[in-house]
């Protein structure tokens, strides 16, 4: 009963906004070109769902996240691992790498762009260098807050250093480093909807950027739509990894 | 300041020198053309030569008006709905499901209709940066209200507070800490969209539309600088709020 | 008419639902406090002594039976009572001065009268040169000085303590016994009504101590202290109350040894 007043209430105010689109369109309150009917969004939905535009942009998109976030996220726990073990390495790298990190990442894009030109190259690069400053920042915490105590345990067992790692840091600074990720998800989808606007022929951004321009408005939500979605689902299927490798950890120590 | 601090505090040169030394090298031997990569004395005298002729204050004055528009508007937003929906349950089932679902669209995806909503304007620029930091505040706020515990809520009862007193001396301040960080990270936050909206929205006048124009030109100089100078600001932003911060939350520190 | 300052709890009975279940938590609960009288309650832990003074304090309001502060019957807090919680719950983000003065903000006193009240109070608990501190910053006696201080100020009918020096270390907690003794002496007219788990703190201080026993909890025996004040620790008749009290507990340990076989 509550969960059904809980659910009613949430949907109260989406109802009331297509009501009141409903009734602009019915009463014919505007002459504007940007103004769609509900019933229009849902065909172009519709239509967009059945043919495979949209799909296949939305696939480019993600495969252009994929393999950045793969690049940068990697690039980041290895960074961010060494940072947080070694007092030496952190000396020598952390001051650049904080004051590198300052510089908000849609500031790279014009450097990148003239070094990388506009091609598949800047995409990736700019994607993984968003992906690689928050992953690296977090997993170097997540490490430094690995417990002593715990590292004590270590050093009176003799472990050596690469056991060390692997048995007790790593897995102690799991939690922190899927939190890095999920920001890191996150991050990286804006940053191809970015990347994508700027300088692209396909994706969705550019299907957005191309709507835009044609003034297909009815279009562009539809995209909206399926931004927010899309990255909605990436955001739990990285819930789902983040549960079952946590699980194993509780379950193995 | 004791030997140890002063060694790693030197460390960290150490890698920038370096790197400031490769780059001079592969400048001086013409390794890279430098187009892409001028020398250092040349990005040096570039900046000398741009903050005597001032017209970088005017874009620095521009890009940092806007933004402060856009994220008081913006904190301001999601300061009153953060705490609507932390007070009360009701306006949390009835905003809150619509809030996440708005959120999940990253917030770059909402250019192509702001341009087609209200033109390459300054509002448009301005609503992109407050709905920015809307959402960080409203978050923050939000969760900061409900991090009241049970006990004190005891003693307000013990003390017959009412409403109005409750959240004065009891909510607020308790919910300080999340809020403050919340408007730290709305800050920086807005500070990246600003440029964006330079960027994207494809405008005169800014840092962001300096950076660009740079870009097409190929000035890679004038590209160096900016990022240097937005980083910069960013990081005095960010510094000064952390030092309100602990000032206005002396009280959690003990000692 | 009944004086300020008198509890009179008749038959009370208080039970709790846990899932669907109800389980009795106080049962048949007798107990008169006359003005002034400072009164222990002790017995084994879960037996309900929080929940018999969370109703008093009227943070709890569903139950059968009546509690009468001077023949009234209590409906939800007021400031005629003051608490005393066992962690101090001083709010973190004020200062002590402030503290203190939470129950004086809704009065329109004029700022002097409340300044004054306050100070008074923390000369009271020994406070006094703490007014600008933060909480964070104090002692766990200071804490709780303060905390007493801050239920102190409405002037209170009633002020009632739940282990109010559990949490400290046994000889702060013996200097705060002296403490409370003075301020009791000083607060002639105030009622209180303490829980501890201490046999010792709680003849040393009581004119009464109510000892309880669970499951559900009832009065188990009334014991009067009728020692001489200020009470000597080690006397003969200090420690052969001690000694029966303790049987108490003893007695009712084999009990549920027997029980059980
Ligand atoms: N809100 C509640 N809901 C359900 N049961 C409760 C609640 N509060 C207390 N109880 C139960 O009532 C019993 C008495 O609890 P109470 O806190 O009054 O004991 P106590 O005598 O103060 O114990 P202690 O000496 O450990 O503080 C316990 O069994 C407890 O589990
Ligand atoms: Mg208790």
């Amino acid at each position: 009963m509550k969960k059904v007043i809980t659910l009613i209430l949430g949907l109260v105010l989406p109802v009331l906004i297509l009501i009141g689109m409903e009734v602009v369109a019915r009463f014919e309150l505007t002459t504007s070109q940007l103004f769609v009917e509900p019933k229009v969004i849902f065909e172009t939905l519709v239509d967009l769902i059945k043919g495979d535009e949209l799909f296949i942009n939305l696939g480019i998109s993600t495969l252009r996240v994929f393999i950045g976030f793969v690049l940068g996220a990697a690039a980041g726990l290895f960074f961010g691992t060494v940072m947080g073990i070694s007092r030496t390495f952190e000396s020598y790298v952390g001051p650049i790498f904080n004051a590198l990190r300052q510089v908000p990442v849609l500031a790279w894009i014009p450097l990148f762009i003239i070094w990388v030109g506009i091609d598949e190259g800047f995409k990736i690069t700019f994607i993984a260098v968003t992906a690689f400053f928050p992953m690296a920042l977090n997993t170097c915490e997540g490490v430094k807050g690995v417990s002593k105590s715990h590292l004590e345990v270590g050093a009176v067992l003799e472990i050596n250093r690469f056991k060390q790692l692997s048995t007790i840091i790593i897995p102690a600074s799991l939690p922190a480093i899927f939190t890095g990720l999920r920001l890191v998800l996150s991050i990286t989808w804006m940053a191809v909807v970015g990347a994508e606007l700027v300088a692209s022929s396909e994706g969705i951004g550019y299907m957005m950027y191309r709507a835009r321009q044609q003034l297909q408005v009815d279009t562009l939500l539809v995209c909206i739509l399926a931004v927010g979605l899309t990255g909605y689902v990436m955001n739990i299927l990285l819930e789902q990894i983040e549960h079952y490798f946590l699980r194993w950890r509780k379950v193995a120590g | 300041m004791d030997v140890n601090k002063v060694v790693l505090k030197l460390r960290g040169l150490a890698l920038p020198l370096a790197l400031l030394a490769v780059w001079w090298i592969i400048t001086k031997n013409e390794w890279v053309s430098a187009v892409f990569l001028p020398p250092p004395e040349t990005v040096a005298a570039t900046c000398v030569k741009l903050l005597l002729k001032g017209k970088i204050f005017v874009d620095l004055n521009e890009s940092i008006t806007k933004v402060a528009q856009g994220f008081l508007i913006g904190i301001t937003a999601g300061f009153v709905l953060g705490t609507a929906m932390g007070l009360s349950s009701t306006i949390e089932k009835l905003f809150g499901p619509l809030f996440n679902a708005v959120r999940q669209v990253p917030i770059l995806g909402w250019i192509p209709i702001l341009i087609l909503i209200f033109g390459l304007t300054e509002l448009a620029k301005i609503i992109f940066i407050a709905l920015g930091a809307f959402y960080p505040m409203t978050l923050n706020t939000f969760d900061g209200c409900r991090q009241l515990k049970k006990e004190y809520l005891e003693v307000a009862r013990v003390f017959e507070f009412n409403k109005p007193r409750l959240l004065w001396r009891f909510i607020l301040p308790s919910a300080l800490p999340s809020i403050l960080s919340g408007i730290r990270v709305s800050m920086s936050e807005a500070w990246m969209l600003v440029i964006g909206a330079e960027i994207f929205f494809k405008t005169r006048g800014g840092l962001g539309d300096m950076m660009w124009e740079a870009k097409s030109k190929v000035q890679m100089d004038i590209v160096f600088i900016t990022i240097l100078i937005i980083g910069l600001i960013g990081f005095i932003l960010n510094h000064v709020m952390k030092i309100l911060e602990n000032r206005l939350l002396r009280w959690r520190s003990s000692n | 008419m009944t004086q300020r300052g008198t509890l009179d709890i008749v038959n009370l009975k208080k039970t709790f639902n846990v899932n669907g279940n109800t389980t009795p938590v106080l049962e048949n609960i007798n107990l008169k406090v006359k003005q002034g009288e400072f009164v222990s309650i002790i017995g084994p832990s879960g037996c309900g002594k929080t929940t018999l003074l969370r109703l008093v304090i009227g943070l709890e309001n569903s139950y059968e039976g009546q509690i009468l502060l001077d023949g009234k019957r209590i409906n939800g807090p007021g400031l005629d009572r003051g608490v005393v919680f066992q962690d101090h719950r001083l709010l973190p983000w004020l200062t002590v001065e402030r503290n203190v003065g939470l129950g004086l903000e809704g009065k329109r006193n004029g700022n002097g009268v409340n300044k004054q009240i306050v100070e008074a109070h923390l000369k009271l608990v020994g406070l006094q040169g703490f007014e600008k501190v933060y909480p964070a910053q104090l002692s766990g006696g200071m804490a709780q000085r303060a905390a007493i201080a801050r239920a102190l100020v409405n002037q209170p009918e009633l002020l009632l303590l739940d282990e109010p020096l559990g949490a400290l270390d046994a000889l702060t907690r013996m200097y705060m016994q002296l403490e409370l003794e003075k301020i009791w002496q000083r607060e002639a007219d105030v009622t209180m009504i303490m829980i501890t788990h201490d046999v010792e703190e709680a003849i040393y201080l009581s004119d009464k101590v109510v000892i309880m026993s669970s499951r559900p909890g009832t009065i188990k025996k009334i014991i009067r202290v009728e020692l001489p004040r200020p009470r000597d620790r080690a006397s003969y008749d200090f420690m052969k109350l001690k000694e029966e009290i303790l049987e108490e507990f003893q007695l009712h340990a084999e009990n549920v040894f027997s029980y059980a076989i």
